[in-house]
């Protein structure tokens, strides 16, 4: 949905996209950041809008230099985002510890989703621990509405307190919908210049480093004691003598659970809903225990136990004992994402509330009908069987990207997927213990560029007896086709100078360096072989288009039931989803099939062919 | 307050169904609150959308037996969804399968229809089984599969009103022709039906 309007008008927003109408709101003028779900819509939807209103919208080769870029223009007093997932944000730290010394100019936000579940990241990393790690505030909406509002509140206290601002959101978040009223936005006059001020900037005097820490300690106390009471951050409900204490969504879902199963809620329960995560609101908290006699505490949040702890040390320091529900003692779960059915369970003192199991077969995410990714996964295993290597004997390290998909059936190909960029250096490590079968390491294109380039430097220079397989589909599939550096464009329109993958690494000079076309799949069987036999680093660049992308397959894959026996080989050696059973025999569905053909290869009927 | 959950396959328009739904209630100024539950991929995964209109919406998820209006838009996603559905719920469900890769590779065996429609009737009587693909495909528009179940389930239930759908389906659908046409389809038959319960 537009997030263009004038105040007060009411519109259907996603988190991400509130997030993006409050970068408007507060005339933002730098927005950059790494796609991650759930927080790649925030960039997404204003690069739609980026040429129209003269504001520089750009993906970043990763969020390390997305936050550096950001903290460049805030330090030449323009307002700035970053955003990225939560793995981004560890990616991106080493330079936001050091920001935190120096602070900004202009408003600097970074936003953090988190992903509780998870749904969609490899670990479910807690990162409001960051706030007292780097030393910096961290707030966190509850709604979409809140989302807008407190993105408008991040920019103007930062700016006021110099000090970047972390807005931490969770995928529940980001990713749902509700109605949000449009703010005003404010057009800024912006006066654009940097100051040299070595103490502030440079980190190489330790005795600078001193003072600023004392600073930033200051301005931290500062935060704390203008913000802790703020209403915006602080809110109160009810007046009861059970005192549930809660942030982010679990605020809606405690309040859902309440008004669903009382009638007057309020007069049982004190439901305290904090926006402020760092500092903690340590002053109105400890007024409200000391104020009145509660019952107990239930705090109610995802992931780590961290407002519970700081409950607990408030508690201490008070000398009130009280019993605190939380997740040290059990009563809620420190892993997965929370819905209303896990705060009725401890709420209501409901047992298990569904105790059928839902004998549904798994929908495992499968690669796309026509994937290329599929057709190089393919070609080399099938080069691995044709060289007489036992699948079990080779580890193939994977990366991060829709390629990943490859650890599902049939194909069962990657050993590892670990974080951004890691595949090549743990293939190099695996080498380097002395495995010594073959070592593989896959890597995608967008991946290479984040990160995975500083490890192939390394086994270059070290000339690593290792395969690498850079899988490009030129462009950053997974979480939503964005543009990779080899763009001539980017999304907004932006000319760029591309920087093809085979340029990046000339500079390496790596001896075997072979570009192919997975869906010329015999050739890329071959090109494979003959990289198995080689010794010394050697890198195939495997590159077809993403097939959601570039639709480019002629005709459509037919079976010829005069030859086809139903032997199933078919659907056993590629698992395209575009395959179905329908009356006891093999159908391909005509909505979902791309044409590539890639199937026509294992027919060992030759039952299957492309027509056009 | 009506819940909705929309169960489906990606690339069946789920989300967009959704978007429709929000929109719509946005149109008749009620407030309104959509989860979604995504996989990581783009295509092919598991798609539950969870929407709340009403006055005391708040959470984006629901609790088991909440759901007022199931639209299944495939038999096993809304076999998955079982949990939400409770005795007042109204399921409308499209009866085309789309097998998972697992069932393909036969490691495990698709739900049959009667299966998924027994476990369904076992915790609502309001099942209502269409072959919306069916429709679609004769209205040479085999996409259309989310509008003509919400058509149903709208002629059934009244939950929003025609217009309103029909406005947000002009504003926000690539082919607003073809969409209108089908829900005006699903919403003939969810009308039928009402009357012949009701007659």
């Amino acid at each position: 949905m537009t997030i263009l309007g004038s105040e007060g008008e009411e519109r259907v927003l996603m988190g991400n996209e509130a997030i993006a109408r409050g970068v408007l709101e507060a005339d933002a003028r730098i927005i950059t950041g790494y796609p991650g779900t759930p927080s790649s819509e925030v960039i997404m939807t204003l690069m739609s809008l980026a040429s129209r209103l003269g504001i520089y919208v750009e993906w970043a080769v990763n969020e390390r230099v997305a936050f550096e870029i950001a903290f460049g223009a805030a330090l030449a007093g323009v307002r700035a985002m970053a955003t990225m997932k939560a793995p981004g944000l560890n990616v991106a730290t080493d330079p936001i510890f050091s920001s935190a010394y120096s602070g900004v100019n202009g408003g600097l936000v970074v936003l953090v989703a988190d992903d509780p579940g998870p749904h969609t990241t490899q670990t479910e990393q807690d990162s409001r621990w960051y706030g007292p790690l780097i030393k910096l505030p961290i707030i966190e909406p509850s709604s979409p509405q809140e989302a807008k509002d407190f993105t408008v509140m991040a920019f103007e206290l930062s700016e006021k307190y110099s000090l970047p601002f972390i807005l931490r959101t969770t995928t529940r978040v980001n990713h749902s919908s509700a109605n949000v009223v449009l703010g005003p936005i404010r057009k800024r006059h912006y006066s654009i210049k940097y100051v040299r001020e070595p103490e502030r900037f440079i980190r190489a005097s330790m005795e600078w480093n001193r003072r600023r820490h004392k600073w930033l300690n200051e301005v931290l106390a500062k935060v704390e004691e203008d913000l802790d009471h703020d209403e915006r951050l602080f809110s109160i409900e009810g007046r009861g003598e059970k005192l549930i204490v809660t942030a982010g969504v679990c605020y809606l879902h405690v309040k859902q659970v309440l008004e669903n199963n009382f009638r007057d809620w309020g007069s049982s329960f004190t439901l305290v809903k904090l926006g402020l995560i760092y500092p903690f609101p340590k002053r109105p908290l400890k007024s409200l225990l000391s104020r009145k006699k509660f019952r107990e505490v239930i705090v109610v949040e995802e992931l780590d136990p961290y407002i519970e702890k700081e409950i607990k040390i408030l508690l201490g320091d008070l000398s009130i004992s009280l019993p605190v529900i939380g997740k040290l003692n059990g009563f809620f779960p420190l892993e997965g994402e929370y819905s209303p059915e896990v705060i009725e369970r401890v709420l209501l003192g409901k047992g298990k509330s569904f105790e059928e199991t839902v004998q549904a077969p798994r929908r495992p995410p499968p690669m796309c009908p026509g994937c290329p990714h599929r057709a190089t996964y393919l070609a080399l295993l099938q080069a691995l069987r044709l060289e007489r290597y036992r699948k079990e004997d080779v580890p193939i390290v994977g990366d991060i990207g829709c390629y990943a998909l490859s650890v599902q059936p049939p194909l069962e190909a990657i050993w590892n997927e670990h974080s951004m960029g890691a595949s090549i250096s743990i293939a190099m490590g695996l080498k380097a213990a002395g495995i010594e079968k073959p070592v593989i390491a896959t890597i995608g294109d967008s991946t290479l560029y984040h990160s995975g380039i500083t490890s192939l430097i390394e086994a270059a220079h070290k000339n690593v007896d290792m395969l690498v397989v850079v899988l490009d589909n030129e462009t950053v599939a997974m979480t939503g086709h964005q543009e990779t550096p080899a763009y001539a464009m980017t999304l907004t329109g932006r000319r760029t100078t591309p920087i093809p993958i085979e340029g990046l690494i000339e500079g390496l000079k790596i001896k075997w360096v072979k570009v192919v076309d997975p869906y010329n799949f015999e050739e890329a069987v071959r090109v494979f072989r003959e990289a198995l036999k080689q010794k010394g680093l050697r890198v195939v660049i495997s590159r077809h288009k993403c097939v959601i992308l570039a639709k480019e397959f002629r005709g459509e894959v037919q079976v010829d039931y005069s030859l086809c026996t139903n032997c199933l080989t078919c659907i056993r050696a590629t698992g395209c989803p575009a395959f179905a059973y329908s009356d006891n025999r093999v159908v391909i569905q005509e909505d979902l099939c791309n044409g590539c053909g890639l199937c026509t290869y294992f027919c060992p009927h030759k039952a299957l062919r492309v027509v056009s | 307050m009506t819940n909705l959950l929309i169960a489906s396959v990606g690339g069946q328009g789920g989300l967009t169904l959704s978007r429709v739904i929000a929109s719509a209630a946005l149109k008749e100024g009620k407030r309104v609150i959509v989860g979604e539950t995504l996989g990581m991929s783009q295509r092919g995964g598991s798609v539950h959308v969870y929407i709340r209109l009403g006055e005391r919406a708040y959470s984006p998820l629901f609790s088991p037996g909440e759901a007022d209006i199931v639209l299944g838009l495939e038999p096993v996603e809304t076999l998955r969804a079982l949990k939400y559905i409770g005795k007042h719920t109204l399921v409308v469900l499209n009866t085309r399968p789309i097998h998972t890769i697992t069932t393909l590779l036969g490691l495990e065996a698709y739900s049959s229809i009667e299966e998924v429609i027994g476990r369904i009737k076992n915790r609502s009587k309001k099942v209502l089984a269409v072959n919306s693909y069916e429709e679609c495909v004769k209205l040479n528009f085999p996409k259309g599969v989310n509008m003509h179940v919400l058509g149903v389930a709208v002629g059934i239930t009244g939950v929003l009103r025609p217009e309103t759908i029909k406005a947000a389906i002009r504003e926000l659908l690539k082919y607003p022709q073809k969409n209108l046409e089908i829900f005006e389809r699903g919403l003939a038959l969810g009308k039928e039906i009402s009357r012949s319960i009701m007659g």
